[in-house]
Protein backbone atom coordinates (compact mmCIF):
# COMPACT_ATOMS: atom_id res chain seq x y z
CA UNK A 1 0.00 0.00 0.00
CA UNK A 2 1.40 3.42 -0.91
CA UNK A 3 1.00 6.04 2.11
CA UNK A 4 -1.79 8.32 1.34
CA UNK A 5 0.08 12.10 1.38
CA UNK A 6 -3.15 13.78 0.48
CA UNK A 7 -4.96 14.24 4.24
CA UNK A 8 -1.85 15.64 5.73
CA UNK A 9 -1.11 18.04 2.94
CA UNK A 10 -4.46 20.26 3.86
CA UNK A 11 -5.05 19.70 7.10
CA UNK A 12 -5.87 23.07 8.51
CA UNK A 13 -3.28 25.02 10.54
CA UNK A 14 -5.19 25.52 13.76
CA UNK A 15 -3.82 29.06 15.41
CA UNK A 16 -4.21 31.08 12.42
CA UNK A 17 -3.18 34.55 12.99
CA UNK A 18 -6.03 37.09 12.82
CA UNK A 19 -5.66 38.54 8.84
CA UNK A 20 -5.09 41.69 8.35
CA UNK A 21 -8.54 44.17 7.05
CA UNK A 22 -7.51 44.01 3.38
CA UNK A 23 -5.62 41.27 3.19
CA UNK A 24 -7.33 38.63 0.36
CA UNK A 25 -8.30 35.47 2.21
CA UNK A 26 -7.60 34.00 -1.49
CA UNK A 27 -5.18 33.78 -4.64
CA UNK A 28 -5.95 36.90 -7.30
CA UNK A 29 -8.30 35.90 -9.79
CA UNK A 30 -10.06 33.72 -7.17
CA UNK A 31 -12.04 36.26 -5.58
CA UNK A 32 -15.44 36.12 -5.34
CA UNK A 33 -17.25 38.85 -7.85
CA UNK A 34 -20.20 40.30 -8.45
CA UNK A 35 -21.63 42.46 -11.00
CA UNK A 36 -25.42 43.75 -10.40
CA UNK A 37 -26.45 45.16 -14.23
CA UNK A 38 -29.52 46.81 -14.70
CA UNK A 39 -31.47 49.91 -14.59
CA UNK A 40 -33.36 51.82 -12.08
CA UNK A 41 -36.53 51.88 -14.44
CA UNK A 42 -39.42 53.81 -13.26
CA UNK A 43 -41.61 54.63 -10.30
CA UNK A 44 -45.81 55.13 -10.39
CA UNK A 45 -48.75 55.25 -7.78
CA UNK A 46 -47.07 57.79 -5.58
CA UNK A 47 -49.86 59.91 -3.80
CA UNK A 48 -50.16 63.34 -3.84
CA UNK A 49 -48.62 64.52 -7.03
CA UNK A 50 -49.51 67.78 -9.14
CA UNK A 51 -49.07 67.22 -13.09
CA UNK A 52 -46.19 69.49 -12.72
CA UNK A 53 -44.20 67.92 -9.83
CA UNK A 54 -41.00 65.88 -11.27
CA UNK A 55 -40.11 62.90 -9.09
CA UNK A 56 -35.92 61.81 -9.02
CA UNK A 57 -34.60 59.36 -6.75
CA UNK A 58 -31.29 59.47 -4.79
CA UNK A 59 -29.71 55.79 -4.00
CA UNK A 60 -26.84 54.60 -2.97
CA UNK A 61 -25.69 50.71 -2.54
CA UNK A 62 -24.91 50.03 1.16
CA UNK A 63 -22.62 46.95 1.44
CA UNK A 64 -21.03 45.40 4.78
CA UNK A 65 -16.99 45.98 5.23
CA UNK A 66 -15.98 43.43 3.46
CA UNK A 67 -17.44 43.85 -0.21
CA UNK A 68 -15.13 45.85 -2.03
CA UNK A 69 -16.60 48.27 -4.44
CA UNK A 70 -14.41 48.48 -7.73
CA UNK A 71 -13.78 51.33 -9.80
CA UNK A 72 -15.89 53.56 -7.57
CA UNK A 73 -13.88 53.91 -4.33
CA UNK A 74 -17.19 55.92 -2.60
CA UNK A 75 -19.25 53.56 -3.52
CA UNK A 76 -22.26 53.39 -5.66
CA UNK A 77 -24.33 56.73 -5.18
CA UNK A 78 -26.15 59.08 -7.07
CA UNK A 79 -28.84 60.72 -8.18
CA UNK A 80 -31.39 60.11 -11.14
CA UNK A 81 -32.90 62.61 -13.54
CA UNK A 82 -36.22 64.32 -13.08
CA UNK A 83 -38.81 62.92 -14.79
CA UNK A 84 -42.39 63.97 -15.32
CA UNK A 85 -45.50 61.43 -15.79
CA UNK A 86 -46.55 60.37 -18.57
CA UNK A 87 -50.40 59.26 -19.94
CA UNK A 88 -50.46 56.64 -17.35
CA UNK A 89 -48.45 58.25 -14.45
CA UNK A 90 -45.38 56.25 -14.45
CA UNK A 91 -42.43 58.44 -13.98
CA UNK A 92 -39.35 57.01 -16.17
CA UNK A 93 -35.86 57.46 -14.57
CA UNK A 94 -33.94 54.79 -16.33
CA UNK A 95 -31.04 55.26 -14.83
CA UNK A 96 -28.31 52.65 -15.44
CA UNK A 97 -26.82 50.48 -12.67
CA UNK A 98 -23.24 48.62 -12.99
CA UNK A 99 -22.28 47.51 -9.50
CA UNK A 100 -18.96 45.57 -9.50
CA UNK A 101 -18.27 44.13 -6.08
CA UNK A 102 -15.84 41.76 -4.66
CA UNK A 103 -16.72 39.94 -1.75
CA UNK A 104 -14.47 38.85 1.16
CA UNK A 105 -17.63 37.47 2.82
CA UNK A 106 -20.78 36.58 1.96
CA UNK A 107 -22.35 38.21 5.33
CA UNK A 108 -24.25 41.97 5.13
CA UNK A 109 -25.13 41.57 1.35
CA UNK A 110 -25.28 44.87 -0.29
CA UNK A 111 -28.90 46.75 -0.26
CA UNK A 112 -29.90 49.43 -2.93
CA UNK A 113 -31.63 52.44 -0.32
CA UNK A 114 -33.62 54.73 -2.26
CA UNK A 115 -34.97 57.92 -1.30
CA UNK A 116 -37.47 59.56 -3.48
CA UNK A 117 -37.88 63.49 -4.10
CA UNK A 118 -40.02 65.85 -5.42
CA UNK A 119 -39.48 68.91 -7.16
CA UNK A 120 -42.25 71.64 -7.29
CA UNK A 121 -43.39 73.90 -9.79
CA UNK A 122 -41.50 76.46 -7.32
CA UNK A 123 -38.40 74.53 -7.42
CA UNK A 124 -38.89 73.40 -3.90
CA UNK A 125 -37.02 70.04 -3.65
CA UNK A 126 -38.80 66.98 -0.46
CA UNK A 127 -38.99 64.11 0.49
CA UNK A 128 -41.13 61.87 -0.89
CA UNK A 129 -40.59 58.17 0.07
CA UNK A 130 -38.19 55.95 1.04
CA UNK A 131 -37.67 52.63 0.40
CA UNK A 132 -34.36 49.75 0.64
CA UNK A 133 -34.33 46.49 -1.61
CA UNK A 134 -32.02 43.77 -1.04
CA UNK A 135 -30.09 43.63 -4.14
CA UNK A 136 -30.35 39.63 -5.84
CA UNK A 137 -28.53 36.66 -4.23
CA UNK A 138 -28.95 34.04 -7.28
CA UNK A 139 -27.50 34.87 -10.60
CA UNK A 140 -30.18 35.64 -13.55
CA UNK A 141 -32.57 38.76 -14.26
CA UNK A 142 -34.68 39.95 -11.91
CA UNK A 143 -37.28 42.76 -11.75
CA UNK A 144 -37.96 43.88 -8.17
CA UNK A 145 -40.67 46.32 -7.35
CA UNK A 146 -39.72 48.21 -4.17
CA UNK A 147 -42.51 49.57 -2.44
CA UNK A 148 -41.68 52.55 -0.26
CA UNK A 149 -42.69 54.58 2.78
CA UNK A 150 -42.61 58.15 3.92
CA UNK A 151 -42.67 59.00 7.66
CA UNK A 152 -45.33 60.33 9.56
CA UNK A 153 -45.07 63.33 11.48
CA UNK A 154 -45.69 63.09 15.52
CA UNK A 155 -49.30 64.96 15.54
CA UNK A 156 -51.66 65.96 13.42
CA UNK A 157 -51.02 69.79 12.88
CA UNK A 158 -47.17 69.06 11.62
CA UNK A 159 -48.77 65.81 9.52
CA UNK A 160 -51.59 68.83 7.74
CA UNK A 161 -48.85 70.81 7.46
CA UNK A 162 -46.55 68.35 5.88
CA UNK A 163 -49.56 67.56 3.37
CA UNK A 164 -50.16 71.29 2.55
CA UNK A 165 -46.20 71.52 1.71
CA UNK A 166 -46.39 75.05 2.75
CA UNK A 167 -43.02 74.45 5.11
CA UNK A 168 -41.25 72.51 2.87
CA UNK A 169 -39.95 70.47 5.48
CA UNK A 170 -38.99 67.23 4.37
CA UNK A 171 -40.16 64.25 6.63
CA UNK A 172 -38.05 64.54 9.22
CA UNK A 173 -36.04 61.00 10.19
CA UNK A 174 -35.05 60.13 13.78
CA UNK A 175 -31.52 59.17 12.24
CA UNK A 176 -29.84 59.16 9.12
CA UNK A 177 -31.44 57.46 6.22
CA UNK A 178 -28.68 54.49 6.01
CA UNK A 179 -29.80 53.38 9.80
CA UNK A 180 -33.18 53.73 9.31
CA UNK A 181 -33.34 51.69 6.49
CA UNK A 182 -30.97 49.20 7.77
CA UNK A 183 -34.12 48.01 10.05
CA UNK A 184 -32.69 49.36 13.72
CA UNK A 185 -34.29 52.53 14.86
CA UNK A 186 -37.56 52.00 13.02
CA UNK A 187 -39.27 51.10 15.29
CA UNK A 188 -40.42 54.43 16.52
CA UNK A 189 -41.48 55.49 13.39
CA UNK A 190 -45.37 55.89 11.85
CA UNK A 191 -45.29 55.37 8.43
CA UNK A 192 -47.60 55.98 5.01
CA UNK A 193 -47.97 54.18 2.25
CA UNK A 194 -46.07 55.35 -0.76
CA UNK A 195 -45.42 54.27 -4.09
CA UNK A 196 -43.51 51.86 -6.15
CA UNK A 197 -39.86 51.85 -8.14
CA UNK A 198 -38.92 49.08 -10.76
CA UNK A 199 -35.74 47.86 -10.25
CA UNK A 200 -33.99 45.53 -13.37
CA UNK A 201 -31.09 43.49 -12.40
CA UNK A 202 -28.99 40.82 -14.26
CA UNK A 203 -26.80 39.36 -11.65
CA UNK A 204 -23.29 37.78 -12.32
CA UNK A 205 -21.26 35.93 -10.45
CA UNK A 206 -17.37 34.68 -10.82
CA UNK A 207 -15.74 31.76 -9.02
CA UNK A 208 -18.74 31.16 -6.83
CA UNK A 209 -18.27 27.50 -7.05
CA UNK A 210 -14.54 28.12 -5.82
CA UNK A 211 -16.15 29.07 -3.17
CA UNK A 212 -18.88 26.80 -2.78
CA UNK A 213 -21.35 29.29 -2.72
CA UNK A 214 -24.36 27.38 -3.22
CA UNK A 215 -27.20 30.05 -4.67
CA UNK A 216 -31.00 29.52 -6.13
CA UNK B 1 4.19 36.26 -66.65
CA UNK B 2 6.31 33.81 -63.98
CA UNK B 3 9.20 36.41 -64.03
CA UNK B 4 6.41 38.66 -62.49
CA UNK B 5 5.12 36.81 -60.38
CA UNK B 6 8.31 35.96 -58.74
CA UNK B 7 9.46 39.69 -58.39
CA UNK B 8 6.05 40.39 -57.16
CA UNK B 9 6.89 37.89 -54.63
CA UNK B 10 10.27 39.01 -53.81
CA UNK B 11 9.09 43.06 -53.25
CA UNK B 12 6.24 41.78 -50.89
CA UNK B 13 8.71 39.56 -49.34
CA UNK B 14 10.92 42.64 -48.42
CA UNK B 15 8.06 44.55 -47.61
CA UNK B 16 7.11 42.01 -44.83
CA UNK B 17 10.73 42.15 -43.64
CA UNK B 18 10.76 45.60 -43.43
CA UNK B 19 7.52 45.71 -41.56
CA UNK B 20 8.54 43.16 -38.89
CA UNK B 21 11.74 44.58 -38.79
CA UNK B 22 13.34 41.96 -39.44
CA UNK B 23 15.46 42.75 -42.67
CA UNK B 24 18.70 40.97 -41.30
CA UNK B 25 18.34 38.03 -39.50
CA UNK B 26 15.50 35.62 -41.58
CA UNK B 27 12.49 34.23 -40.47
CA UNK B 28 12.56 31.73 -36.85
CA UNK B 29 11.50 28.75 -37.45
CA UNK B 30 8.13 28.14 -35.87
CA UNK B 31 8.59 27.91 -32.44
CA UNK B 32 6.64 23.95 -31.32
CA UNK B 33 8.17 21.34 -33.45
CA UNK B 34 6.29 19.81 -36.52
CA UNK B 35 4.65 17.18 -33.30
CA UNK B 36 2.83 20.14 -31.65
CA UNK B 37 -0.59 19.71 -32.62
CA UNK B 38 -0.54 16.15 -30.94
CA UNK B 39 0.29 17.92 -28.31
CA UNK B 40 -2.21 20.98 -28.35
CA UNK B 41 -5.07 18.57 -28.89
CA UNK B 42 -5.61 17.25 -25.31
CA UNK B 43 -5.42 20.85 -23.73
CA UNK B 44 -7.90 22.57 -26.67
CA UNK B 45 -10.44 19.91 -25.95
CA UNK B 46 -10.60 19.89 -22.55
CA UNK B 47 -10.04 23.77 -22.06
CA UNK B 48 -7.16 23.57 -20.06
CA UNK B 49 -5.22 26.58 -19.28
CA UNK B 50 -2.61 27.28 -21.94
CA UNK B 51 1.28 26.30 -20.97
CA UNK B 52 3.46 29.36 -20.55
CA UNK B 53 5.80 28.19 -23.69
CA UNK B 54 2.65 28.91 -25.93
CA UNK B 55 2.62 32.76 -24.68
CA UNK B 56 5.80 33.57 -25.40
CA UNK B 57 5.36 32.28 -28.91
CA UNK B 58 2.89 34.64 -29.40
CA UNK B 59 4.78 37.56 -31.70
CA UNK B 60 6.38 35.10 -33.33
CA UNK B 61 2.77 33.49 -34.60
CA UNK B 62 1.63 37.01 -35.18
CA UNK B 63 4.93 37.70 -37.76
CA UNK B 64 4.31 34.48 -39.32
CA UNK B 65 0.73 35.51 -39.70
CA UNK B 66 1.56 38.89 -41.03
CA UNK B 67 3.73 37.18 -43.79
CA UNK B 68 0.89 35.07 -44.89
CA UNK B 69 -0.80 38.15 -45.14
CA UNK B 70 1.33 39.48 -47.51
CA UNK B 71 1.72 36.85 -49.45
CA UNK B 72 5.01 34.87 -49.18
CA UNK B 73 4.60 31.34 -48.43
CA UNK B 74 7.27 29.22 -47.77
CA UNK B 75 7.69 25.75 -46.16
CA UNK B 76 7.99 26.72 -42.56
CA UNK B 77 4.88 28.72 -42.71
CA UNK B 78 2.52 25.82 -44.44
CA UNK B 79 3.75 23.54 -41.97
CA UNK B 80 2.66 25.57 -38.79
CA UNK B 81 -0.68 27.18 -40.15
CA UNK B 82 -2.46 24.34 -38.74
CA UNK B 83 -0.03 24.60 -35.82
CA UNK B 84 -1.41 28.64 -35.50
CA UNK B 85 -5.06 28.25 -35.51
CA UNK B 86 -5.16 26.22 -33.08
CA UNK B 87 -2.93 28.30 -30.83
CA UNK B 88 -5.10 31.27 -31.83
CA UNK B 89 -7.92 29.16 -30.64
CA UNK B 90 -6.30 28.18 -27.13
CA UNK B 91 -5.30 32.28 -27.20
CA UNK B 92 -8.80 33.45 -27.39
CA UNK B 93 -10.14 30.87 -25.17
CA UNK B 94 -8.09 31.94 -22.29
CA UNK B 95 -7.78 35.56 -22.49
CA UNK B 96 -11.33 36.81 -23.26
CA UNK B 97 -14.73 36.17 -23.53
CA UNK B 98 -17.28 36.43 -26.31
CA UNK B 99 -20.44 38.03 -26.68
CA UNK B 100 -23.26 37.65 -29.74
CA UNK B 101 -25.33 39.83 -29.85
CA UNK B 102 -28.35 39.26 -32.67
CA UNK B 103 -31.87 40.38 -32.46
CA UNK B 104 -33.62 43.36 -33.86
CA UNK B 105 -35.11 46.77 -32.80
CA UNK B 106 -39.07 45.62 -33.15
CA UNK B 107 -41.50 48.68 -32.77
CA UNK B 108 -42.13 51.81 -31.13
CA UNK B 109 -45.66 53.04 -29.52
CA UNK B 110 -45.86 56.83 -28.66
CA UNK B 111 -48.73 57.41 -27.03
CA UNK B 112 -50.97 60.30 -28.08
CA UNK B 113 -47.16 62.14 -29.02
CA UNK B 114 -46.68 59.90 -32.38
CA UNK B 115 -47.60 61.65 -35.24
CA UNK B 116 -46.64 60.71 -38.83
CA UNK B 117 -43.69 58.29 -39.44
CA UNK B 118 -41.12 57.63 -36.89
CA UNK B 119 -36.75 57.07 -37.42
CA UNK B 120 -35.04 55.53 -34.51
CA UNK B 121 -31.19 55.87 -34.31
CA UNK B 122 -29.86 53.50 -32.16
CA UNK B 123 -25.92 53.26 -30.61
CA UNK B 124 -24.41 50.60 -28.55
CA UNK B 125 -22.71 51.96 -25.71
CA UNK B 126 -19.78 49.74 -23.42
CA UNK B 127 -17.46 49.88 -21.50
CA UNK B 128 -13.59 50.10 -21.16
CA UNK B 129 -12.54 46.55 -21.00
CA UNK B 130 -15.04 46.00 -23.98
CA UNK B 131 -14.15 45.95 -27.80
CA UNK B 132 -16.50 45.33 -31.04
CA UNK B 133 -15.05 42.25 -33.22
CA UNK B 134 -17.49 42.28 -35.91
CA UNK B 135 -20.81 43.65 -37.31
CA UNK B 136 -21.83 47.30 -36.63
CA UNK B 137 -22.85 49.23 -33.34
CA UNK B 138 -24.91 51.79 -34.65
CA UNK B 139 -27.65 52.65 -37.20
CA UNK B 140 -31.02 54.38 -37.83
CA UNK B 141 -33.77 52.27 -39.41
CA UNK B 142 -36.37 53.48 -41.71
CA UNK B 143 -39.23 56.16 -41.03
CA UNK B 144 -42.24 53.60 -39.88
CA UNK B 145 -45.33 54.74 -40.49
CA UNK B 146 -48.30 52.96 -37.93
CA UNK B 147 -51.04 50.42 -39.94
CA UNK B 148 -54.20 52.70 -38.07
CA UNK B 149 -54.12 56.80 -38.88
CA UNK B 150 -52.30 58.00 -35.67
CA UNK B 151 -54.57 61.30 -35.71
CA UNK B 152 -57.78 59.69 -36.58
CA UNK B 153 -60.64 59.06 -34.41
CA UNK B 154 -60.09 55.55 -33.92
CA UNK B 155 -56.85 55.77 -32.30
CA UNK B 156 -57.50 58.42 -29.85
CA UNK B 157 -60.47 56.01 -28.79
CA UNK B 158 -58.29 52.98 -28.53
CA UNK B 159 -56.37 55.37 -25.92
CA UNK B 160 -54.23 56.54 -29.14
CA UNK B 161 -52.14 53.38 -29.03
CA UNK B 162 -50.82 52.69 -32.34
CA UNK B 163 -47.35 50.59 -33.04
CA UNK B 164 -44.64 51.55 -35.50
CA UNK B 165 -42.72 48.57 -36.52
CA UNK B 166 -39.05 49.07 -37.81
CA UNK B 167 -38.09 45.44 -36.98
CA UNK B 168 -34.36 46.41 -37.62
CA UNK B 169 -32.37 43.91 -37.31
CA UNK B 170 -29.30 44.00 -34.69
CA UNK B 171 -25.94 41.93 -35.06
CA UNK B 172 -22.97 43.04 -33.35
CA UNK B 173 -19.55 40.40 -31.52
CA UNK B 174 -17.85 41.59 -28.90
CA UNK B 175 -14.90 40.41 -26.37
CA UNK B 176 -14.74 41.40 -23.41
CA UNK B 177 -12.62 40.53 -19.99
CA UNK B 178 -14.88 41.36 -17.58
CA UNK B 179 -18.80 42.07 -17.34
CA UNK B 180 -18.33 45.66 -15.60
CA UNK B 181 -18.97 48.00 -18.62
CA UNK B 182 -21.59 45.66 -20.62
CA UNK B 183 -23.23 47.07 -23.00
CA UNK B 184 -25.95 48.88 -23.51
CA UNK B 185 -28.40 50.54 -26.00
CA UNK B 186 -29.44 53.76 -26.63
CA UNK B 187 -32.04 54.67 -28.61
CA UNK B 188 -33.47 58.11 -30.29
CA UNK B 189 -36.78 58.27 -31.69
CA UNK B 190 -37.52 61.25 -34.40
CA UNK B 191 -40.50 62.24 -35.36
CA UNK B 192 -42.65 64.98 -36.89
CA UNK B 193 -43.98 67.64 -35.54
CA UNK B 194 -47.77 69.26 -36.83
CA UNK B 195 -45.29 71.27 -39.19
CA UNK B 196 -43.80 68.04 -40.77
CA UNK B 197 -40.22 69.46 -39.21
CA UNK B 198 -38.37 66.34 -37.91
CA UNK B 199 -38.11 66.87 -33.81
CA UNK B 200 -37.00 64.36 -31.24
CA UNK B 201 -39.77 62.34 -29.78
CA UNK B 202 -37.71 60.42 -26.85
CA UNK B 203 -34.69 58.39 -25.31
CA UNK B 204 -34.34 55.44 -23.43
CA UNK B 205 -31.35 53.06 -23.09
CA UNK B 206 -31.06 49.36 -22.15
CA UNK B 207 -28.50 46.84 -20.96
CA UNK B 208 -28.20 44.00 -22.93
CA UNK B 209 -29.37 41.05 -21.41
CA UNK B 210 -26.44 38.80 -19.40
CA UNK B 211 -27.83 35.64 -20.14
CA UNK B 212 -27.58 33.19 -23.17
CA UNK B 213 -31.21 33.37 -24.64
CA UNK B 214 -33.79 35.37 -26.25
CA UNK B 215 -35.21 38.44 -24.28
CA UNK B 216 -37.65 40.95 -24.64
CA UNK B 217 -37.00 44.41 -23.29
CA UNK B 218 -39.07 47.30 -23.42
CA UNK B 219 -37.39 50.13 -23.17
CA UNK B 220 -39.30 53.00 -22.12
CA UNK B 221 -38.90 56.88 -23.43
CA UNK B 222 -38.40 60.36 -21.99
CA UNK B 223 -38.00 63.58 -23.55
CA UNK B 224 -35.82 66.51 -22.26
CA UNK B 225 -37.52 69.31 -20.66
CA UNK B 226 -36.20 73.09 -21.44
CA UNK B 227 -35.29 74.75 -18.48
CA UNK B 228 -38.09 77.26 -18.53
CA UNK B 229 -41.61 77.58 -20.35
CA UNK B 230 -40.41 80.57 -22.72
CA UNK B 231 -37.77 78.14 -24.21
CA UNK B 232 -40.51 75.28 -24.03
CA UNK B 233 -42.74 77.55 -25.87
CA UNK B 234 -40.12 79.16 -28.49
CA UNK B 235 -38.89 75.57 -29.14
CA UNK B 236 -42.21 74.26 -29.92
CA UNK B 237 -43.00 77.46 -32.24
CA UNK B 238 -39.92 76.96 -34.55
CA UNK B 239 -39.04 73.46 -34.28
CA UNK B 240 -36.46 73.10 -31.82
CA UNK B 241 -37.84 71.18 -28.85
CA UNK B 242 -34.50 70.84 -26.21
CA UNK B 243 -32.93 67.43 -27.17
CA UNK B 244 -29.48 65.77 -26.03
CA UNK B 245 -26.44 67.19 -27.42
CA UNK B 246 -24.98 63.66 -26.87
CA UNK B 247 -27.43 60.81 -26.31
CA UNK B 248 -24.36 58.69 -25.29
CA UNK B 249 -24.63 59.81 -21.56
CA UNK B 250 -27.67 58.05 -21.27
CA UNK B 251 -25.78 54.41 -20.79
CA UNK B 252 -23.82 56.30 -17.78
CA UNK B 253 -24.35 57.78 -14.76
CA UNK B 254 -22.68 61.19 -14.83
CA UNK B 255 -24.61 64.12 -15.05
CA UNK B 256 -28.19 62.29 -15.29
CA UNK B 257 -28.80 64.70 -12.26
CA UNK B 258 -29.32 67.84 -14.28
CA UNK B 259 -31.65 66.30 -16.98
CA UNK B 260 -35.21 67.04 -16.35
CA UNK B 261 -37.53 65.01 -18.56
CA UNK B 262 -40.84 63.86 -19.40
CA UNK B 263 -41.75 60.39 -19.90
CA UNK B 264 -43.75 59.17 -22.49
CA UNK B 265 -43.74 56.32 -25.47
CA UNK B 266 -42.26 52.90 -24.98
CA UNK B 267 -39.46 50.86 -27.97
CA UNK B 268 -39.58 47.24 -28.05
CA UNK B 269 -36.38 45.40 -28.68
CA UNK B 270 -35.64 41.32 -29.03
CA UNK B 271 -32.09 40.59 -27.94
CA UNK B 272 -31.01 37.09 -28.92
CA UNK B 273 -27.84 36.79 -26.52
CA UNK B 274 -25.10 34.10 -26.98
CA UNK B 275 -22.13 33.34 -24.50
CA UNK B 276 -18.81 31.86 -25.62
CA UNK B 277 -15.74 31.40 -23.87
CA UNK B 278 -17.29 32.15 -20.23
CA UNK B 279 -16.11 29.04 -18.52
CA UNK B 280 -12.74 29.57 -17.96
CA UNK B 281 -13.59 32.83 -16.31
CA UNK B 282 -15.66 31.25 -13.50
CA UNK B 283 -18.71 32.87 -14.58
CA UNK B 284 -22.57 32.04 -13.75
CA UNK B 285 -24.82 34.32 -15.78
Amino acid sequence: MTALPAPSAPAPPAPVPAPKPRAPPCAPGDEFELHFIGELECGWDFPGLEVDDGLFVDYSCEAGMDWLPIARKEGFVGQTQTCYADAHGVYVFNHPIDFHYIADSVASWPQLHLQVFKLDAAGRVETLAYGSMTLPNACGHREVTVRTWRPLQRNVLEEARTVSSTSGADGALPASRAEVLHGEVRSKMVTKTSGSILVALDTIFRNAGKHQILTG
Amino acid sequence: MASFNTVLHRTQDEATQNLLGTVDTPLPPPQPPPSGPSQLGPSVSNGAPIPPALEVTAPIGSAQAASRLMGTETEDTKRSRADDAQREKTEMQATCFRMVLNGEIESAEMGSGGHGPLMCIFSMQHGPDWTVVSGASDGITQLACASVPTSSFVTSWRGGLAEFVWSFPLGVVYKSTSPFGWPRIVVTVYGTDLCNRRVVKGYGSVHVPCQPGRHTRTIRLYCPLSSSPLTRLLGALFGNPAQLVDPRILAGTDGREVIRVQSGGKVRVHFDVMLKDTSSFNYAF
